[in-house]
């Protein structure tokens, strides 16, 4: 078995007297998609949190491609090569879908305020290179017709395309994907099963938090299931979504959906 | 005979500074009444303040009213102000930014520094004491008998409050308006109501602290500013939304800051005590009596 | 990017055609004067649009910038002999390092904590230009500020200065538009937009705020400078809150978010202090006033806000 790419070694998280995440230690291999599932308040979007650099853990560590990034700030975590979208969409409403994507370059090019300002050489270049990368990725997930409109004005289904089309513009290793389906319908949940193989056919490693469990028995390799911040039960789709825990922390509701 | 001079000292700058402080903490509960039931921070607070003291004085000394007369309708009438204020500059806000409300604070403050400019023009006001200017001698300090009116009308103010907010169900209808406005809406609390309230009453501290302070230091127009941050880091040093904690705090902002300008240098005590404020946000931000967890967790 | 080049060329027409206009009119030397200063709040205003219009953050003390730049000027030239141009330097680098020291711990807030600290940081430096007085003059102001040269070249007249401020407005805003329209002015923006996703993006959020915060403190320092070397005279009075406050109305008035908003709002907000109030000195204060609370409530966009949203090329919604 060779080395994981994303670990957390007995990750633990307090908010003053809640336990947020309880002594977690999992492993995600190079290549994966992984779907991560829980009742609401298990901790999901924490866990999330803690890998991007949100907020540091009280206790436990976190490892990526073996480098230890417990504590380090999101930025230098993207920089690192994982990316993230958001459960509520966070994109940058004040800007064009585009310009939207090309902020998703930051960590892979280097323009800073003098060399902008000045327009020193290098800069033009790296600009068009900025903008034919974002165009790539826009492409891949279908907006291309759209790229100059102002964010805001898109509905949330392209709106969750643009956030995702911007996290894969940073060139991640390992992307994390916070409930993409919500809010989503057939169609569009299909669409995104579809570009998240595609993500996966890519060598990127996916982490989904998902809520929608016929999406998650579709995409996924292997399912870690969380409740009250604990892992209760992981590995293959089939095998956890039968397992009697798993099926009594929901309380049955969500996997007649399955 | 060095030692009794410096005790003294140190007893005068004591008692200037808790008086001074009891300013900071009235014009500090002000702000704390607005921001538990709407999270605004008003800037214009410090208007109050100015206006209370400025009307008080138009008050006795141009109408020749008597003095409880002048101080009564003077904290009436500033009360007043601060209702329309807040229906007038707050009430028709639907959903309004943290930008758009420190605009709108910060636009009524001019307008309302403006106003009283163009009323009492630039120059300074006195108020009579209210119980004269017969210096009183404790252990070596002289103390004008209106040092006390402001120490003995701030406990009232806060003991008061203390009793309104935790005694009768006004006071906590309030308080459960800041806490969540849908639940206090949802239990049959007009929410609208309690914003113009506090909003009033904050307006009425305020000008108390004004009135009871101009026999000292006097009053001008433009004073308001001033007094509005240093309440402001009251606020902050004693934890936002915390009673007891903007009184502890105001208190002794005024106490380091007179200490300051007593054995330091006068010039520079303002700048004294808006360093300490510019510390607390840098360093502590949730103020003595609030928690380090929240500084992790709160954004400010 | 286009659109800016238009704009920037008819601006351009603009400046050259005003001082030859003007003379046809009376009291040349008045408007002129004006226009000086316009010029010199517009150094300002373009970076205070960086940091609130682009950058998302609030500064009620900036003020304090341009009194620095100014009194170091002043200090070091009418004091101590420098060279004005040595000592424009030296006055930007002050202000650039007291931008730093508070700065960094300041962009650590948002909202009215942000306002506060940067309010009662604004009243600080006002103190201490008041009272400190053994190096700044005090209360009664700093005489004796020589002109600044150009290579030996005398800018002994008003048209000479005005071409001057303006040309460094110029620059200012070639440059302040290469940034926007950049990988850093994309940055900036993001912070603005979402500063969790920004940093989720790698966008070193802490270090953005903090470049575009010391960038606005360069240009208002400059415009410090330049002031001092017109006037020859400089009080702390000029540099108090009051004038934060102007500042901001400027670019809330042309339009927070927008380079020619700032530079329209500095005309406005300078024609409207020296010329239509300048009889009615007392109304000043609360003109301002309503002038800020009406742009608030009914105009959040600014005048050029206003022009974008009638058509005039492509509509950007703009975040509130």
């Amino acid at each position: 078995m060779s080395e994981p790419i994303l670990e957390t070694i007995r990750l633990h998280k307090d908010f003053g007297g809640l336990t947020a995440i309880c002594n977690l230690t999992c492993q995600i291999q190079r290549g994966q998609v992984k779907a991560i599932i829980g009742p609401n308040g298990a901790g999901k979007t924490t866990l999330f949190n803690l890998i991007t650099g949100v907020y540091p853990p009280t206790k436990g560590e976190i490892k990526f491609k073996g480098q230890y990034i417990t504590g380090l700030r999101p930025y230098t975590i993207a920089y690192l090569g994982i990316s993230r979208t958001f459960q509520m969409v966070q994109i940058f409403k004040n800007m064009t879908v585009l310009e939207n994507v090309m902020v998703g370059r930051h960590p892979r090019t280097k323009a800073g305020v003098l060399r902008s300002g000045l327009r020193l050489p290098g800069f033009k270049r790296e600009e068009r290179l900025i903008k034919e990368e974002a165009e790539k990725m826009l492409a891949f997930v279908g907006l291309m017709e759209k790229k100059d409109e102002p964010a805001g004005n898109l509905p949330l289904g392209d709106q969750k395309r643009i956030e995702f089309a911007r996290a894969l513009a940073t060139e991640p290793e390992v992307i994390l994907l916070d409930e993409p389906a919500a809010g989503l319908n057939e169609v569009e949940t299909g669409n995104l099963s579809n570009l998240i193989n595609q993500v996966r056919d890519l060598g990127i490693t996916v982490i989904l938090v998902e809520h929608d469990m016929s999406l998650v028995m579709k995409v996924s390799d292997t399912v870690l299931v969380l409740n009250y911040g604990e892992k209760i039960a992981e590995g293959a789709p089939d095998v956890v979504r039968n397992d009697p825990e798993v099926i009594e922390a929901y309380l049955g509701k969500e996997f007649q959906y399955a | 005979m060095e030692k009794f001079t410096l005790g003294s000292q140190l007893l005068q700058f004591f008692f200037t500074g808790l008086t001074v402080g009891s300013i900071y903490a009235l014009v500090a509960l002000g702000f704390n009444i607005i921001y538990n039931a709407t999270e605004v921070i008003n800037f214009a607070q410090g208007e109050f303040f100015m206006l209370g003291g400025l009307i008080a004085v138009s008050l006795s000394m141009t109408f020749g009213l008597p003095l409880p007369l002048g101080f009564v309708l003077s904290v009436g009438i500033v009360t007043l102000i601060g209702a329309v204020f807040e229906r007038v500059a707050i009430y028709p806000l639907k959903r309004p930014s943290v930008l758009t409300l420190i605009m709108i604070t910060i636009a009524a403050s001019i307008i309302i520094q403006g106003i009283a400019m163009l009323v009492w023009g630039t120059d300074t006001y006195d108020l009579i004491p209210f119980s004269g200017r017969a210096a009183i001698r404790i252990g070596g300090a002289v103390i004008q008998p209106q040092y006390f009116w402001v120490l003995g009308l701030t406990i009232v103010v806060v003991i008061a409050f203390n009793l309104f907010f935790n005694r009768t169900t006004l006071g906590k209808a309030i308080a459960a308006c800041a806490d969540n406005p849908e639940a206090a809406w949802l239990v049959g609390i007009n929410v609208k109501t309690m914003v113009l309230i506090s909003f009033a009453l904050s307006a009425g501290i305020g000008a108390i602290a004004g009135i009871v302070i101009t026999p000292i230091a006097l009053m001008e127009f433009d004073r308001g500013p001033l007094v509005a941050v240093k309440g402001f880091g009251a606020v902050v040093f004693g934890g936002l939304g915390s009673f007891t904690g903007a009184v502890v705090a105001g208190l002794l902002l005024g106490i380091i800051e007179s200490l300051f300008a007593g054995f330091v240098h006068s010039g520079f005590k303002d700048a004294a005590a808006l360093t300490i404020l510019l510390l607390i946000l840098f360093f502590r931000p949730s103020g003595l009596f609030g928690s380090i967890e929240i500084t992790k967790i709160k954004k400010f | 990017m286009r659109k800016d080049y238009q704009i920037f060329t008819v601006f351009i027409l603009i400046l050259i055609i005003i001082p030859i206009l003007i003379p046809q009119f009376h009291g040349t030397r008045h408007y002129i004067q004006i226009m000086i200063f316009v010029g010199i709040y517009s150094l300002i205003t373009i970076g205070l649009n960086l940091l609130m219009g682009y950058a998302g953050q609030i500064s009620v003390g900036h003020a304090a910038f341009f009194g620095l730049g100014a009194y170091t000027s002043g200090v070091l030239t009418g004091r101590f002999g420098f060279n004005p141009w040595l000592a424009l330097i030296l006055a930007v680098l002050i202000t650039l390092m007291v931008a730093y020291l508070v700065g960094v711990p300041c962009l650590k807030l948002h909202g009215h904590y942000l306002a506060m600290a940067t309010l009662a940081f604004g009243i600080i430096i006002y103190i201490v230009l008041n009272e400190w007085d053994r190096l700044t003059g005090g209360p009664s102001g700093l005489t004796g500020i020589p002109k600044i040269s150009l290579f030996g070249y005398q800018l002994d007249s008003d048209l000479k200065y005005y071409a001057f401020v303006w040309s460094i407005v110029v620059l200012s805003v070639i440059f302040s538009i290469n940034l926007i329209h950049s990988r850093m002015g994309r940055a900036l923006r993001s912070v603005s937009g979402s500063e969790d996703a920004a940093k989720a993006m790698g966008v070193n959020t802490p270090r953005v705020k903090i470049q575009v915060f010391l960038i606005s403190a360069l240009y208002a320092s400059i415009a410090g400078s330049l002031y001092a070397h017109y006037m020859n005279f400089i009080s702390p009075s000029t540099f108090n809150l009051f004038f934060s406050l102007k500042l901001i109305i400027m670019v809330v008035l042309g339009g927070v978010g927008s380079i020619w908003g700032g530079i329209l709002g500095a005309l406005v907000i300078t024609y409207l202090s020296n010329e239509w109030l300048s009889s009615l000195a007392e109304f000043e204060l609360l003109t301002f006033g309503v002038v800020l609370l009406l742009m608030t409530i009914f105009l959040p966009d600014g005048i050029f806000g206003l022009i974008k949203r009638l058509g005039l090329g492509k509509k950007l919604a703009f975040q509130r």
